[in-house]
């Protein structure tokens, strides 16, 4: 049989994309087949799942094709995300193992939501066209609204997933205001065309139309990377989220979002850079300030990492507003190393905590640093590199996006970037102050830590330490990877 | 002239009607204020060529869904007349925000170049079978392909998280 219509339908494109959905959907079949008390067992297929795509994925390094009708992209930037994604969700598949015994709520959908977000990311990191950005956008928020409410008898959990959907349904409706703008004002969603419409390529575009709509899309994008003043969202979300969720929520969608702000500020208002660098210059600063100057007022640990990873963002946003290659590739190095070194911090916080959210204030890790060494001596090593102290990928990262502010002329960024890594110093070194020199307020129990959390640590703590020293692959890839969107 | 009378008939009852939504303590008022919304841009659709679409909107939204609000709101037996917005000063930044961003968006539509010179308004001839199930139904399996196939898996999850969320008790 031939089709009536040509098709421009390649499956091997998406193939990482397919093996995810794919596997996301035998993990809701193997939930009815499977026993109680058995469901656990969806955990390793979940893994399975990722680690095949991953293979897949690494194999298509290099590629560089566009399909279905220009909406979609095979190139490095797609394919060094998915690296980043795939990883990040095997890692937060492992944290969940002991947490969703000790919570008794071990059930296949967890794992299949977890599945589904990471596809929502690949489809964030590969859009060429506003729609399938925004089906992406929605595909990885509504599992995630349902990941954060996933402890249905947690009254702190509930409050986290209701904040976080009426937020974030909100912010997608400004974003999809902002697409029918620009839109209206050029007749196409996809991100080439619209940036050949604004650099004047064919009929003149009305150009106050754009630039609202711009201001929309941006708003919606700054949201979901929870920047100032769009992250009010954050600290609630993050501390009510089981904490599993929440190192997840902080690593891979936040990849994600920055990934899709690559391509729609790098491809579509590319030629427009002049009009909104300064906005988000402003937004960079606010940024890093509110949640490092935040983070130190905080007592809770999650709360601490949402605020650090909100000021995270900041630093990140430093490497969009230098533009170009350059300042690109300093902010996808940023990314990858921030994603490294928060998911070991977040390994340990679940770790350390207990049944009903206990062990996660701040005066629970008091004395902590000789009772526990190995522990201490991983947390000591996440936290130096959250604060930019070398020898880790933090310093290195940093360095680089820093480096690159100043090349570009954006002095000043560089400037509030080092004031505020000095700022951040104080709240993660007091972790350590509290770990090391103060004496624990009651006996503390021993602790053994279960093999998937051993790989989760050891994972992070050499994803954190190897590239400090050695940087040149991680940072070659994410060189290599912003190139091929300027192609 | 008959385009402009009848496109200022349906824009000003949606605008209207969207307003009361918005101001009605009556949330079962609300909700039959939003289905004349939901018919008036029906409407509007029917003046841009897109009959399906139009028919679509009423069948679905005007239709299926509004159906499930009001069950959902007679479930739930909301008889509270109460102001559901925030006192004092977040109303306040409510109605100055709201209205900066009025003002602006008002300023775009009207600012010159909004009209003739940009690709804003009709293209000078639609295809023959433009608006028909048939050219959707077409443009929706090859050009849309991607984009309609991925809306399946946000369906999906949707699905599962109702599901979960709403099931009673964890069984076991």
């Amino acid at each position: 049989m031939t089709f009536p219509f040509p098709v421009d339908a390649s499956l091997s494109l998406i193939e990482p994309l397919l093996i995810v959905c794919g596997v996301g959907i035998l993990l809701l079949l193997l939930d009815l087949v499977l026993p109680h008390g058995q469901k656990h067992l969806t955990a390793w297929v979940a893994l399975g799942g990722l680690g095949w795509a991953l293979i897949r994925t690494l194999a298509q390094w290099g590629l560089s094709e566009r399909g279905y009708a220009g909406m979609v992209s095979l190139d490095n930037l797609s394919t060094l995300f998915n690296v980043v994604f795939l990883c990040s969700t095997a890692i937060v598949v492992l944290l969940s193992m002991a947490f969703l015994k000790r919570e008794e709520v071990e059930h296949a959908e967890y794992h299949a939501l977890l599945l589904f977000a990471t596809s929502g990311m690949m489809m964030l990191a590969s859009g060429l066209d506003l729609i399938t950005l925004f089906l992406g956008i929605e595909v990885l928020s509504i599992s995630l609204y349902i990941l954060a409410g996933y402890r249905r008898n947690s009254d702190a959990s509930n409050e986290a997933a209701m904040k976080y959907f009426l937020l974030g349904a909100f912010a997608s409706g400004i974003l999809l205001y902002g697409i029918a703008l620009v839109y209206g004002a050029t007749g196409t969603t996809s991100l080439h065309r619209i940036g050949e419409a604004i650099a004047g390529v064919g009929a003149p575009v009305p150009e106050g139309l754009i630039y609202a709509g711009m201001s929309l899309i941006l708003v919606g994008l700054a949201f979901k990377v929870a920047a100032v003043p769009f992250h009010m969202w954050t600290p609630d979300v993050y501390q009510g989220a089981p904490t599993p969720i929440t190192a997840f929520l902080s690593a891979g969608p936040k990849a994600a979002a920055f990934a899709a702000f690559l391509r729609v500020f790098f491809i579509a208002f590319g030629p427009a850079q002049a009009e909104w660098d300064m906005v988000l210059g402003v937004i960079a600063v606010l940024t890093m300030t509110v949640g490092n100057i935040a983070a130190i007022a905080q007592t809770n640990v999650k709360r601490m990492l949402a605020y650090s990873s909100i000021a995270h963002s900041g630093y990140v946003l430093i490497g969009l507003v230098s533009g170009g290659l350059v300042g690109g590739t300093g902010a996808v190095f940023y990314l990858m190393a921030y994603v490294a070194m928060n998911l070991g911090a977040f390994g340990i916080v679940v770790l350390l905590e207990s049944k009903a959210d206990r062990g996660e204030e701040l005066k629970d890790y008091a004395g902590i640093g000789f009772k526990y060494p190995l522990i201490g001596a991983l947390l000591s090593l996440f936290m130096l590199s959250l604060s930019g102290i070398p020898p880790t990928v933090g310093f290195v990262g940093k360095l680089y996006l820093f480096g690159t502010a100043v090349q570009t002329g954006h002095v000043w960024l560089a400037v509030f970037g080092v004031l505020n890594s000095a700022i951040s110093v104080f709240y993660y070194l007091r972790l350590l102050v509290l770990m090391y020199m103060r004496e624990s307020q009651e006996t503390l129990p021993a602790i053994r830590i279960p093999l998937a959390m051993a790989v989760v640590l050891t994972v992070a703590a050499v994803g954190t330490l190897w590239p400090g020293l050695f940087p040149n692959t991680w940072f070659h890839a994410a060189q290599e990877s912003v190139r091929s969107i300027f192609s | 002239m008959t385009e402009i009378i009848l496109f200022s008939l349906f824009a000003l009852t949606a605008v209207t009607c969207a307003l009361g939504v918005v101001f009605h303590k009556n949330p079962v008022h609300c909700a039959l204020l939003l289905v004349a919304v939901l018919l008036s841009l029906a409407g509007l659709f029917i003046m841009l060529h897109a009959q399906f679409i139009a028919a679509l909107q009423v069948i679905v939204y005007a239709g299926a869904i509004m159906v499930l609000f009001l069950f959902v709101l007679m479930l739930l037996n909301v008889r509270r007349h109460e102001d559901v917005l925030t006192p004092g000063a977040a109303k306040g930044f409510g109605f100055l925000f709201a209205l900066i961003v009025f003002v602006e968006l008002l300023w775009v539509a009207l600012s010159p170049g909004g009209g003739e010179q940009g690709s804003v308004g009709a293209p000078a001839a639609l295809p023959q079978e433009f608006g028909s199930p048939a050219a959707i139904g077409r443009i929706l399996y090859t050009t849309w392909l991607y984009p309609f196939e991925i809306t399946s898996i946000l369906l999906l999850v949707a699905v599962v998280g109702a599901v979960l969320l709403a099931r009673r008790k964890f069984v076991g």
